[in-house]
């Protein structure tokens, strides 16, 4: 049960960018044929609806642009969160979980915790927006810690464990926010509560960058684009980032090289839950309500091991891999308000197709080597063609 | 070793003894796995209420947990999840993973109930989603014995690809995110065979609500769950289910073709070696994962309910693969973990109802196979072990 080495090792920058490109064409391909099939038993879609609200109105309008780079800032925290722990040999799909703990205890800190608590200067800008991210960072690094830490001394695979720390979280949320008749953290100001924290302090709150365009770009796409130049230097400049990527390669080599795998192991796993806890955290912070609803993240996390196979882990292609993501998401929501002819879930196929494709580079692998090959036929025929003189010889 | 210790150990070994008898033992240690189950709410109470007292707490708990209907909700709620389970051992005994069980299922239950709605056939629906379940297996099967993928990775791409699909597809067809009610005639209703006419007066001698009035055993039968009207209530796909319990456990462990799985997934290279066709026996376990899952869906929506939604499945594909951990990759390890989350879905409706002062929260009892899962893997319960090369794709190069 172990992680495959095909996604860890290091490619070449341009094999890995035809890998990208490709499977997104195979991707859209795929879609293309369901599509048909589709309207083959008469399911009808309108494929101009699609074009012009899917992709046109998202690069022309400004506030769509903006909406695209709003959904890459948590891709950015999910896909990191992904590339972190496979750069140790770690499979970590617990982001989802991660990131749902990670906005639900920061927003109870920032919405009940510290605004209740009647000590003033703590409910101010200066100490509630550093202390909050922090709460986000360590929840969602505990959640992330438990499986590396099970994972590291007592051997249980840490892809069945965080898939069960995803559905643990979903308990606990259930729990703090999600009933009446139990759950201390629900909000009870207003008369529909459902499943969702009371709105955090006003100070938590992380004011648009561009209020004219959209309420909803924030300061946390540039941190996302800080922290992806940090992680860049964590994993090739310090002593951890190289352990991590030895241990990664082969853990028996590094252990007989004296790392502490173990220790290595636990800590990468907190690093990238808690990278993806930060995701959810600035969402919370960031995004109209302004608080913890229940299902808000919707598939962010799964979704960030697409931008990291897309991206093969390399953190500023995640940037890259994000802003495709991120367009697509935008895309969904913009169809889903502006049209009804086209179900806005088709999206959401192509992001998997993504990521099947992505997944098995050996299809990709052959493709290219076909196409290697017919262009080295073509070029031999060419030749051949306009120069005479070769045949003879 | 201090004295303590030693009386610990004789302690164990006389439990130990006592648990070995034929009969008795297996009773005991059902018993005494049921008690830590009234226990562990208990303790769990004291943090939401307070110490109650225990003697009616027990007779409570163990009237809620011997009752017939409580029985009959658990094999409900447990049988979408066993049959998950049982295809997913022969998947993992195989040697790949499917961490796309989930999505299966929930491609299985919409495929049974567009069925159902289009031709009016409940058999024909099973028959079609059980198919539905077959392809996406296959297309598991070629994307991660054929062409080498991360089984982990693809599984994730084809549960967020069945959400996908459900959800456009839903769309398409019912403009909804849920299917319209199906009538009663089209979904595999409840037998009731106790009132079938024959067959109902030969069942009859097998109830215990039959010798309810014998003077000395009746009041003891009282007690109990009455194993064949529960039974006899159910819809036919859970009986059909329960029957595949000894097939699929003959054809793992008794047949040369289940021998040939649990090889391939131990050590491919050694199976291929003594003639066996590594990658043929793969298919044949990725795709019989997938129609038992695709069964298992459409159970859940033409069997048990009666409609399509798009989150029905709610992490029983998930909690699938923790029972077939938790069985220890067996068949029949898997058919009883089932059980007890499906008893555990079943005591959570009742809880707060049948038992007095009980104030726990219903997502701490949900918790509870999640965190038994954990707990099993990492060795504090029991070892379990799993096949050797398990998520690695077989590749005849190597060595």
């Amino acid at each position: 049960m172990s992680l495959q080495i095909d996604l860890i090792k290091a490619k070449s920058l341009k094999e890995s960018i035809y890998t990208a490109i490709l499977s997104i064409i195979l991707a859209i391909i795929t879609i293309l044929v369901m599509i048909t099939i589709f309207n083959f038993y008469n399911l009808t879609l309108n494929m101009d609806n699609l074009i012009e609200y899917g992709v046109r109105d998202i690069l022309s309008n400004p506030e769509n642009i903006a909406g695209m780079l709003y959904w890459t800032t948590p891709l950015i925290f999910s896909g990191l969160a992904v590339a972190i722990a496979f750069k140790a040999g770690l499979f970590n799909i617990g982001g989802q979980g991660q990131m749902m703990i990670g906005g639900l205890f920061s927003a109870i800190w920032a919405a009940e915790i510290i605004p209740k608590s009647g000590i003033n200067f703590m409910n101010t800008k200066i100490f509630l927006i550093p202390t909050t991210i922090l709460i986000g960072f360590i929840a969602g690094g505990i959640w992330g810690m438990i499986p590396g830490y099970l994972k590291a001394h007592r051997g249980a695979h840490e892809v069945i464990v965080t898939i069960m720390m995803n559905l643990l979280a979903i308990n606990v949320a259930t729990y703090l926010i999600g009933s009446n008749s139990y759950s201390p953290f629900l909000d009870k100001t207003s008369k529909d509560a459902h499943s969702q924290t009371d709105k955090i302090s006003p100070e938590a709150q992380l004011q648009p960058l561009f209020p004219e365009v959209s309420s909803r770009l924030n300061i946390s796409l540039f941190l996302g684009v800080v922290l992806i130049i940090l992680i860049y230097i964590l994993i090739t400049k310090t002593n951890f980032g190289y352990k991590m990527r030895a241990v990664g390669l082969n853990s028996i080599a590094a252990e007989s090289a004296g790392i502490d795998t173990k220790k290595i192991t636990t800590l990468t796993m907190a690093l990238s839950g808690g990278i993806a806890g930060l995701g959810g955290t600035f969402m919370v912070m960031g995004t109209y309500p302004f608080r913890y609803q229940i299902g808000m993240e919707g598939t962010l996390g799964f979704d960030g091991i697409a931008v990291s196979l897309i991206a093969q882990n390399s953190p500023f292609g995640i940037l890259i891999a994000a802003l495709f993501f991120g367009f697509l998401s935008q895309s969904a929501y913009n169809i889903d308000i502006k049209t009804e002819d086209v179900p806005p879930d088709l999206l959401y196929i192509l992001q998997a197709l993504v990521i099947i494709f992505a997944a098995t580079p050996l299809i990709s692998k052959k493709i290219i080597s076909q196409l290697v090959y017919t262009k080295n036929f073509l070029k031999k025929k060419w030749n051949q063609a306009s120069d005479p003189t070769e045949e003879k010889q | 070793m201090t004295i303590n210790n030693l009386k610990e150990l004789q302690l164990k070994s006389k439990l130990g003894k006592l648990l070995k008898i034929p009969v008795i033992g297996p009773i005991l240690k059902l018993m005494i796995i049921l008690e830590v189950i009234v226990l562990f709410p208990y303790i769990l109470n004291i943090f939401f209420y307070g110490v109650i007292y225990p003697i009616p707490y027990h007779r409570q708990m163990w009237s809620l947990l011997l009752s017939t209907f409580v029985f009959e909700q658990t094999l409900r709620a447990a049988i979408p999840i066993l049959l998950t389970a049982m295809g997913g051992t022969f998947n993992e005994r195989a040697g790949v993973i499917n961490i796309g069980l989930e999505g299966i299922m929930l491609v299985g239950a919409w495929v049974g109930v567009y069925t159902a709605i289009i031709t009016g056939d409940p058999w024909f629906a099973a028959l079609m989603a059980m198919i539905a379940g077959g392809i996406l297996g296959l297309i598991h099967g070629i994307l991660s014995i054929t062409f080498k993928a991360e089984q982990i990775t693809v599984g994730v791409a084809i549960n967020l690809f069945a959400l996908g699909l459900v959800k456009v597809l839903s769309e398409l067809v019912w403009q909804a995110q849920y299917s319209p009610q199906l009538d009663p005639e089209y979904k595999f209703q409840r037998l009731y065979l106790l009132k079938k006419p024959i067959l109902g007066n030969i069942l009859k001698y097998f109830t215990f609500s039959n010798y309810y009035t014998v003077p000395v055993i009746g009041p003891f039968l009282m007690k109990l769950p009455d194993i064949v009207t529960a039974l006899s209530n159910q819809h036919i796909l859970i009986l059909i289910a329960l029957g595949l319990i000894p097939i699929l456990h003959i054809l793992l462990f008794k047949t040369s073709i289940g021998l040939r799985i649990r090889v391939i997934g131990e050590n491919p290279q050694a199976a291929a070696t003594a003639g066996i066709a590594v990658k043929r026996y793969q298919f044949f376990a990725v795709i019989l994962s997938g129609v038992l899952a695709g069964l298992g869906g459409a159970t859940l929506s033409i069997g048990n309910n009666s409609s399509f939604k798009e989150n029905m499945i709610g992490g029983r594909g998930f909690i699938a693969i923790a029972a077939l951990i938790f069985g220890n990759w067996t068949i029949i390890g898997a058919a009883t973990a089932s059980l007890f989350f499906g008893l555990f879905i079943a005591l959570n409706i009742n809880f707060n109802s049948a038992v007095d002062h009980f104030y726990v929260p219903k997502p701490f009892i949900q918790m509870i196979p999640y965190l038994a899962t954990i707990f099993a893997l990492s060795g504090f319960i029991g070892k379990s072990r799993p096949p050797k090369s398990i998520g690695k794709p077989y590749d005849p190069s190597e060595d």
